[in-house]
């Protein structure tokens, strides 16, 4: 069983508005552009008790800055998830199973789920030119328009 | 030793500081010392950069590392000024941050405009993210460049490195970058090995510094500004080998002149 969290900021997330800057002077309008930590838990057990105790784990989500939601909400816009390619989530793996004791996680994947509203192709450029690095990243684009 | 006002007559070298670098005070120190008359230039400058013999990206956090450490900086308009001093021949170097600015800008290795490797984060099996710690590195001599001129083939260079991304990587043909190694991490010995803790990253092929096809840029995680006098070194029993790396430069500035 899969569980997907997105943690986003509630204050102002300056990376998010940098790379809309810095975007925006590459000549790339993507509308606007939100960015989230994107997490993939692989369970063995219920999955709505795992949503709601991993939803208040402070090593993830600390409840003054951020919030936390549990699965992809399709909102018509586009999203590009980007990965490290050789991300094993080790120490977050450890911390979680051994120090927090939740040894129902099997495997985590992490990535940056980034949030536009534009059309798909001008979401691929800017993945390409800004987002991600080929050589050590991967990346999907999810949800949008053509 | 006060270096404040021991600058190389006529031989000019620039700091080029972005938001969030924070070494540039050692970096000009360092250029001082090793002969330069050197200045701190703000990434925002509208100064004559053809005055300029040389320039140099310090390391620290260029605002704040926001997507990847580096990649904002590269895509400043400044670093199109600077691709053309580099393309004229001057020595571009730059120092971890500085060097991610470069790898990420694809000044280094300089195939295309586009990054042609990554900085990626350390693989370390002990510690996860920021790592800091003297290590050794020596320098590649079978190929000339601005940076080695000075230094020798059996040189190993105590130095800092102070980084979370700082793996040399890529997914080109390594054969391509293989002979643009400057500088490989090595044991005591002067013996390059793939593992940790002599390889403290997981880089490439031990890459801790490396240059473009012609010699002149490069980019290089560890620290030769740390160590390149005594009181930063002396209470290791360390040499201070880093300032030749500045030096080296100087002495091609003065060749090429």
């Amino acid at each position: 069983m899969k569980v997907e969290m997105l943690v986003r900021l509630r204050i102002p997330d300056t990376t998010a508005i940098t790379a809309k800057q810095v975007l925006e002077r590459m000549g790339l309008d993507v509308g606007s552009l939100k960015r989230a930590d994107y997490y993939m838990f692989e369970i063995g057990g219920d999955e709505k008790e795992f949503s709601r105790k991993i939803a208040k784990v402070d090593v993830l989500v600390n409840s003054n800055k951020h919030i936390a939601q549990i699965g992809l909400s399709a909102d018509g816009m586009v999203s590009v998830l980007v990965k490290n390619s050789d991300d094993k989530c080790e120490g977050l793996m450890h911390t979680l199973t051994q120090r927090l004791g939740m040894k129902e996680i099997k495997s985590i994947q992490r990535g940056v789920l980034w949030t536009m509203d534009c059309g798909k192709e001008t979401a691929k450029k800017a993945t390409e030119q800004l987002l991600y690095n080929r050589h050590f990243q991967e990346y999907k684009i999810i949800g949008g328009a053509e | 030793m006060d270096f404040r006002n021991k600058g190389g007559a006529g031989m000019k070298a620039a700091v080029i500081l972005f938001p969030g670098m924070n070494c540039e005070n050692e970096t000009l120190r360092a250029l001082k010392a090793a002969g330069f008359d050197a200045d701190l230039l703000r990434w925002n400058t509208k100064k004559e950069f053809s005055h300029y013999d040389c320039f140099v990206l310090p390391g620290g956090f260029s605002y704040e590392d926001r997507i990847r450490a580096g990649v904002i900086s590269a895509k400043d308009p400044v670093m199109e000024r600077i691709k053309e001093e580099a393309n004229s021949g001057k020595p571009v170097l730059g120092i971890c941050n500085g060097a991610q600015v470069l790898i990420e800008s694809g000044l280094v290795p300089g195939f295309s405009n586009e990054p042609q490797m990554a900085l990626a984060p350390n693989t370390n099996p002990e510690i996860g993210g920021y790592y800091c710690v003297w290590v050794r590195i020596k320098p590649v001599m079978k190929r000339r460049n601005a940076y080695n001129l000075l230094c020798r083939e059996n040189d190993v260079i105590d130095i800092p490195i102070a980084h979370g991304e700082g793996r040399f990587t890529t997914r080109e043909d390594v054969g391509r970058i293989k002979d643009l190694i400057a500088f490989q991490f090595c044991n005591e010995y002067g013996e390059v090995e793939d593992s940790f803790p002599t390889n403290p990253n997981g880089s490439l092929l031990s890459i801790a510094g490396i240059t473009n096809r012609e010699g002149n840029v490069l980019a290089i995680m560890p620290h030769p500004e740390r160590a390149s006098f005594e009181k930063q070194t002396l209470a290791y029993g360390f040499k201070t080998l880093g300032l030749n790396i500045f030096k080296s430069m100087k002495r091609h500035i003065e060749e090429k002149k």
